[in-house]
């Protein structure tokens, strides 16, 4: 998105490794503090105006009731709210298309207001809607997200994604931003991974070049390509 | 019909209202009446007109144009020299924030002085200073055009939107500057006289303002800052000449500039004297004037109409100290820059941008560099890069006159050189995803090389001699394809890509990058000593050698450069390696924990 800013969306960049694990097994459905937190999927218009009043508030960039509808008439099923108590306290808003060689799902605006935030819910939103997108054939899903937005980026992180680029001065205060993306595991790329020499992919293998048992030049080459196809994809 | 609606030429003006309300209390919940060309663009693009959030026209507040401005007395031309201090302070403050990214319109242009600067003609002192900055910022601004790195960047944008970037006679700025010099330089040594010594002609001494206690102190602040402006319009015109010609004069006046700067500096404690101080407000928010106060004559909202039709936003003009810091980094920059020794080879160039890169320069500055390597799309200005690389690859002459391959291979490497060149100055973060793209026409370069011969002339020594070069270039151009990828690969520690479990990983792939360019430098060193002789040498002695009769070239100087370099080679493979089993010790002792993501595993992670 061009001009999405993000709030830190989850606090939980402190929080011990076990402790999320454990968080995002029970599925949040029954929150820290008080009540249920309950997961909707977008219905109808009648829910829209409690998304744009939650994003209008959190969010400084003004959007106008078009990108909404843009976002929620195609991809109605992308769309997730959290209620709590019957009031809206977050939501998600996402797309997906093909873009240029692949099937992408991407992430445009996410939000929980503070008083909910560092419980996870976030994280529930976004974890159900990457299912939908991994189940409808997305082959990735990618987001931006500013630099300095430790929340997020933790966020994510911790569902597998990856800072893919670093892009500059994106944002209108001029900090950057990552590109952020999860690759979903394809049946045929196993073999993929075998072309190029027969490397092995084993991170921990020592790999000592003196020896010379392979032709570099063809690997180089190989590599170089297979690198190259790899990035214009990002 | 309303009559507060005049009809135009053509057209009638009908109430629709009654109309669009019964229409839409026809449509069902979800309908929507759009038009075929609703996409992500158009919603993204779309305002909703009369809401000020988003209508830049709607704004209630502020002048609505630049007359209207004037007019109420926004700018006035009579202006006492504090405030006139003030104003200069402000358009540095303007400039910075200008080259940092931000509009045109909303910075530099925001000084209603600059939107007409004939007007302030009988000011000298603001004329003569307006008159240089708007040439300055032409320059800049045409310079950065042409370097052609800022357009993908968004952080620069060139063009002007009908502002007056450029005005009659600017370019005899300097004319001007040098007389309101003088002006105030004959007044502060008159100050500095004193009453009681010489005696002062009434004429030629016009004091700058009524106290005459303060007299010194502002002479010394407008001094300093024409002086600074003055070396800055140098610095830029003598570096805009071609193949570094200028270079040596540039470097004298940012020494000019830099000591201008430090007096700029210290003239804060004079002007700021009387201002209550905030102790609550740290010196970095404090205003954008060494005063503190806020200059007079500058309107942000009186270009909105310039803008592009986004939602209006309000942008910070840097802190004075913020303006200083910017203005000191670049022009250490830039001496760097003038530091190129013009006599380099396109390796040591290579390693000279990389290393310019550390020191993270602006956007002028590369663009400046970018500028004086491929002036006129030749290295340095002076050898077009084919010809460059012929030095390189120490290609014999009889084979780059005879065979076509070579040639035609050495025309695409150039274009490819050409282009990671200009990579190199660009911005980290997009210069690691350019990286990442060349990577196939280095790919494809490297295919090149080793292109099968015409089997007419094996054996033969010319045969013999291409094949040799085919050994060479191949080995050249795989150093360099390691070179990219080792580039690519570190870059992403600088951007703080990757995360924890990503190291191993890429301490993996580094080390084999490294191992390869180590394997190519040794197979281009066992090759070459059996001599082929370069071009100039065969020019001296008229006779070709034979195959591998030896002509042991001076060992020692190129010896231990090249051991040099294979060390260092070997030293980064062992630290990959040695971070690897770090990383790994780490791991099985459970200091380190990777999670377990749900949707992916660290195969994903690998192709990524």
């Amino acid at each position: 998105m061009a001009e999405t800013e993000r709030r830190e969306a989850d606090g939980s960049a402190k929080e011990a490794d076990i402790g999320r694990v454990e968080e995002e097994d029970s599925k949040t459905s029954d929150g820290a503090g008080s009540g249920r937190i309950e997961y909707v999927s977008y219905k109808d218009e009648t829910q829209l105006p409690d998304i744009m009043a939650l994003i209008d508030q959190e969010l400084s960039e003004p959007y106008s009731i078009f990108t909404y509808r843009y976002f929620i008439t195609l991809w109605p099923d992308l769309c997730f709210m959290a209620f709590h108590e019957g009031k809206c306290i977050g939501t998600l808003v996402c797309k997906m298309g093909q873009h240029r060689n692949t099937f992408r799902g991407y992430i445009a605006m996410l939000v929980v207001v503070k008083q909910h935030r560092g419980k996870g819910i976030a994280t529930e939103l976004v974890t159900r809607c990457i299912q939908v997108m991994r189940d409808a054939g997305c082959d990735e899903v990618t987001l931006e997200a500013e630099v300095t937005n430790l929340g997020a980026l933790a966020l994510y992180g911790n569902l597998g994604f990856i800072r893919a680029k670093r892009l500059h001065r994106y944002y209108l205060n001029g900090f950057d931003a990552y590109r952020l993306k999860l690759l979903f595991p394809r049946p045929h790329d196993a073999n993929r991974m075998l072309l190029g020499g027969g490397y092995s992919m084993d991170p921990y293998q020592m790999h000592d070049c003196s020896k010379l048992d392979h032709d570099h030049d063809q690997v180089l080459f190989t590599k170089a390509t297979s690198f190259s196809i790899q990035v214009q994809n990002s | 019909m309303d009559a507060a609606v005049p009809a135009g030429d053509q057209t009638i003006w009908l109430d629709a209202s009654s109309f669009l309300s019964s229409v839409c209390n026809e449509l069902s919940v979800g309908e929507l009446v759009h038009g075929e060309n609703f996409r992500l663009f158009e919603a993204m693009s779309a305002l909703e007109i009369m809401d000020p959030k988003m209508d830049a026209g709607m704004a209630t507040t502020g002048f609505k144009t630049f007359e209207e401005a004037i007019e109420s007395g926004a700018a006035p031309i009579e202006l006492t020299i504090p405030q006139l201090v003030d104003v200069f302070d402000h358009i540095l403050a303007c400039e910075a924030t200008w080259q940092n990214g931000h509009a045109l319109a909303q910075t530099v242009f925001s000084c209603l002085y600059l939107l007409n600067v004939d007007r302030t003609a009988p000011n000298a002192l603001l004329h003569a200073f307006c008159k240089t900055t708007r040439a300055s910022c032409s320059m800049i601004r045409t310079a950065i055009a042409l370097a052609d790195i800022h357009e993908q960047e968004e952080d620069f944008i060139t063009m002007a939107y009908g502002l007056p970037v450029e005005g009659e006679g600017d370019s005899r700025c300097l004319a001007l500057l040098n007389t309101v010099e003088e002006v105030v330089a004959r007044q502060l040594r008159g100050c500095k006289g004193g009453l009681s010594t010489k005696k002062k002609s009434l004429e030629d001494a016009e004091p700058l303002q009524d106290d005459p206690a303060l007299e010194e102190g502002y002479c010394h602040a407008i001094l300093c800052r024409l002086r600074f402006r003055k070396a800055l319009y140098h610095i830029l015109t003598y570096m805009d000449k071609p193949q570094g010609r200028g270079l040596e004069m540039a470097r004298k006046h940012i020494l000019v500039a830099l000591s201008e700067l430090q007096n700029i500096r210290s003239s804060s404690a004079f002007l700021s004297f009387g201002q209550a101080p905030d102790s609550v407000v740290e010196s970095k928010e404090r205003g954008s004037t060494a005063s503190g106060r806020v200059a007079i004559g500058f309107d942000e909202c009186v270009n909105r109409r310039l803008l592009a039709p986004t939602p209006p936003r309000s942008i910070s003009i840097l802190s004075w100290e913020d303006t200083l810091a910017y203005f000191e980094k670049l022009l250490q920059d830039l001496d760097r820059i003038c530091s190129l020794p013009m006599t380099l080879g396109l390796e040591e160039i290579l390693q000279f941008v990389m290393d310019y890169q550390k020191l993270k320069p602006d956007l002028f500055a590369r663009a400046r560099l970018q500028l004086l390597l491929l002036h006129d799309g030749k290295l340095l200005g002076r050898d077009p890069l084919a010809i460059a690389l012929v030095k390189v690859f120490n290609v014999p002459q009889s084979v780059m006159a005879n065979d076509h391959q070579t040639q035609a291979f050495t025309t695409q490497a150039a274009r490819v050189t050409k282009q990671l060149l200009k990579i190199m100055c660009t911005n980290t973060a997009w210069q690691r995803r350019k990286l990442g793209r060349i990577l196939q026409d280095w790919g494809n370069l490297l295919q090149q090389s080793k292109v099968t011969r015409d089997v007419s002339i094996e054996g033969s020594q010319l045969g013999d001699e291409v094949i040799q070069t085919e050994n060479m270039l191949t080995a050249w151009v795989a150093e360099q394809t390691c070179w990219v990828v080792r580039q690519f690969l570190m870059l992403g520690f600088q951007l703080d890509l990757y995360s924890l479990s990503e190291f191993c990983m890429v301490y993996w792939y580094l080390d084999h990058v490294l191992l390869s360019a180590l394997h190519y430098k040794l197979a281009k060193e066992s090759q070459t000593t059996p001599a082929i002789d370069s071009p100039d040498s065969v020019k001296k002695k008229g006779k070709k050698k034979k195959g591998s009769a030896a002509l042991k070239q001076p060992k020692t100087p190129k010896d231990g450069k090249f051991m040099y370099s294979v060390h260092l080679l070997q030293c980064y493979s062992d630290l990959c390696k040695g971070f690897i089993w770090m990383l790994t010790a780490l791991t099985r002792d459970r200091k380190l924990l990777h999670r377990e993501t749900i949707f992916n595993t660290e195969q994903e992670v690998m192709l990524l």
